[in-house]
């Protein structure tokens, strides 16, 4: 229980991290192999532009709940 | 064409002239007034201010050659460590504002003479920020006179376009204060997205659109579209030690953080924090486009020579003199941002007034990057110089965040901070190597400072005050 709790706390820094961990592995899923042959843009590059959007959707939501 | 030019930076000098005017009006000469716009910028100026700081030269001319010559892996260099920053950046500055918020705070070198209680940690702050703020300093130089002297040859060569763009960055920081460089960091940041757009859609355009300028760039050099990239550089290592050391920035460089401080209130700092993200996305985003384009044709070109027909010769002269003025402004504001923040550094905390004596320590400074922008031998690698900067400065980022959170921070952590500076310096001259292991050096030395920051003097005291008496 302590545990989930303390996890709970620091969601922020451990999504982070995943993002993070997520940015320098090489794995391009399905969907971004997907959207390769949709849009024709490199996988790299798709790849790059969700972790990029992941990161910026994560500050939104921090922002949300420390604005008051 | 030449006479539309010159007109551009006509009109940017009016603009700038204004700016320093209305600046002046609303200045005091107090520390408050002129280096800290009295701690009220709102978010929506807020991140115009810290977005032109951090967007500079750099993200408008070396990203696009970086793109050109390394591929797509430059999303992953500052795409995505820029969309990162701004996470981090609204994590961190939470805290250390709620921390520091019965402190008043007038600089970061003051800042750690009040924690540490001891002079060593700001002079070894003082000396690391001096020396590697220079190279960043020295690209803005470098970039905007190269520029210049390739669309508008002047007699003088590269020295009268960067000794007359060095003392107006002097001048324009020392006379206006915050407020007149958060005017032209407004300008910028608009001038820097507009710009970039039109020449990216003009670019995509020219390559017969995006699936076309895709597969030109897969048929011609396919290394371009994965990692590490044709020369190899965008290796984990490099880039795990990019995105650490440019997250620590919004720690370790002064513009930086005083912007973080400065912002009227919390909410208006994690308003800020969703705009500064947004605008780092749409902002490196055209530079990708612009990059790719110029590796299908121009790849065998000098840096210089590609920035000349990609925005120059390629484009409407509109819009090339619209990209001069962005570039102009774009050094501008983000040198004299480094420039002010490094001087503020170097005033006396206890005089409430803005004195001369870090006036002339700074026009050194300047003249020093002056001198590196124009003779280093890594002219034409912007991005290497920058690198340079932002790993140097991340080596200071244990003991500042010890400094502001631990309650009596390791006295060790300054030393030690100022021995693997030390190193470093020898790591840049080429006496000892970059990477040991496959691991960059970098890594190790920031891994062995945290480790230092974490043992907290005030545990050793609680260790052996409860250890019981026999």
């Amino acid at each position: 229980m302590a545990f989930f709790s303390r996890l709970k706390k620091h969601w922020y820094p451990l999504s982070f991290l995943f993002l993070t961990i997520l940015t320098f592995s090489p794995i391009i899923t399905e969907s971004e192999a997907t959207i390769n042959e949709l849009l024709h843009l490199p996988p790299l590059l798709i790849k790059g532009f969700i972790i990029s959007l992941l990161f910026l959707i994560l500050t939104a939501i921090y922002a949300g709940l420390n604005k008051r | 064409m030449k006479a539309i030019f010159l007109g551009f930076i006509l009109v940017y000098f009016l603009l700038i002239g204004l700016a320093l005017l209305i600046a002046n009006k609303k200045n005091e000469n107090t520390v408050s007034s002129l280096r800290l716009f009295d701690k009220s910028l709102l978010s929506y100026i807020g991140f115009l201010t810290y977005a032109a700081t951090l967007f500079s030269t750099f993200t408008l001319l070396g990203l696009p050659n970086f793109f050109r010559t390394h591929g797509v892996g430059a999303w992953v260099f500052l795409g995505i460590t820029d969309t990162a920053l701004v996470a981090f950046l609204l994590w961190v500055g939470l805290k250390v504002r709620k921390k520091l918020k019965d402190y008043d705070f007038k600089n970061m070198a003051s800042l750690l003479y009040h924690k540490y209680k001891s002079p060593l940690p700001k002079i070894i702050y003082l000396i690391t920020i001096f020396l590697f703020l220079m190279p960043y300093v020295a690209i803005q130089i470098r970039g905007v006179s190269a520029f210049l002297q390739n669309i508008l040859p002047s007699a003088s060569g590269l020295w009268g376009w960067g000794i007359m763009f060095t003392f107006m960055i002097v001048i324009y920081s020392a006379v206006g204060g915050i407020r007149a460089i958060v005017y032209s960091d407004i300008f910028q940041a608009v001038i820097l997205l507009v710009v970039t757009y039109l020449i990216a859609f003009n670019c995509i355009e020219m390559a017969g659109g995006m699936e076309s300028l895709f597969t030109k760039v897969a048929n011609q050099k396919p290394q371009l579209l994965t990692v590490p990239g044709p020369k190899g550089l965008f290796s984990t290592s490099f880039l795990l030690i990019s995105f650490i050391t440019i997250i620590l920035m919004t720690i370790t460089q002064p513009q930086l953080f005083t912007r973080m401080m400065i912002i009227k209130s919390n909410q208006e700092f994690a308003k800020m924090a969703i705009w500064l993200g947004i605008f780092a996305f749409i902002v490196i985003l055209p530079t990708t486009f612009i990059g790719l384009y110029g590796s299908v044709y121009y790849y065998d070109l000098a840096p210089d020579d590609f920035w000349t027909q990609v925005f120059i010769n390629d484009q409407n002269v509109w819009v090339g003199g619209l990209l001069m003025l962005g570039l102009l402004s774009a050094a501008m504001s983000t040198a004299d941002s480094q420039i002010f923040a490094l001087e503020g550094e170097f005033d006396n905390p206890k005089q409430e007034e803005v004195g001369w004596g870090s006036t002339v320590l700074i026009t050194i400074f300047a003249i020093i990057s002056l001198l590196l922008a124009l003779l280093n031998p890594y002219q034409d690698e912007l991005v290497k110089l920058a690198t340079l900067s932002f790993q140097g400065t991340a080596l200071t980022a244990p003991m500042i965040l010890s400094g502001i959170f631990s309650n009596r921070p390791n006295r060790f952590i300054a030393p030690a901070t100022g021995l693997v500076v030390l190193i470093f310096i020898f790591v840049v001259f080429g006496y000892l190597p970059t990477q040991i292991m496959d691991i960059h050096i970098v890594f190790y030395m920031l891994g062995t400072l945290s480790l230092i920051a974490l043992k907290p003097a005030d545990t050793a005291k609680i260790a052996s005050s409860t250890t019981p008496v026999k």
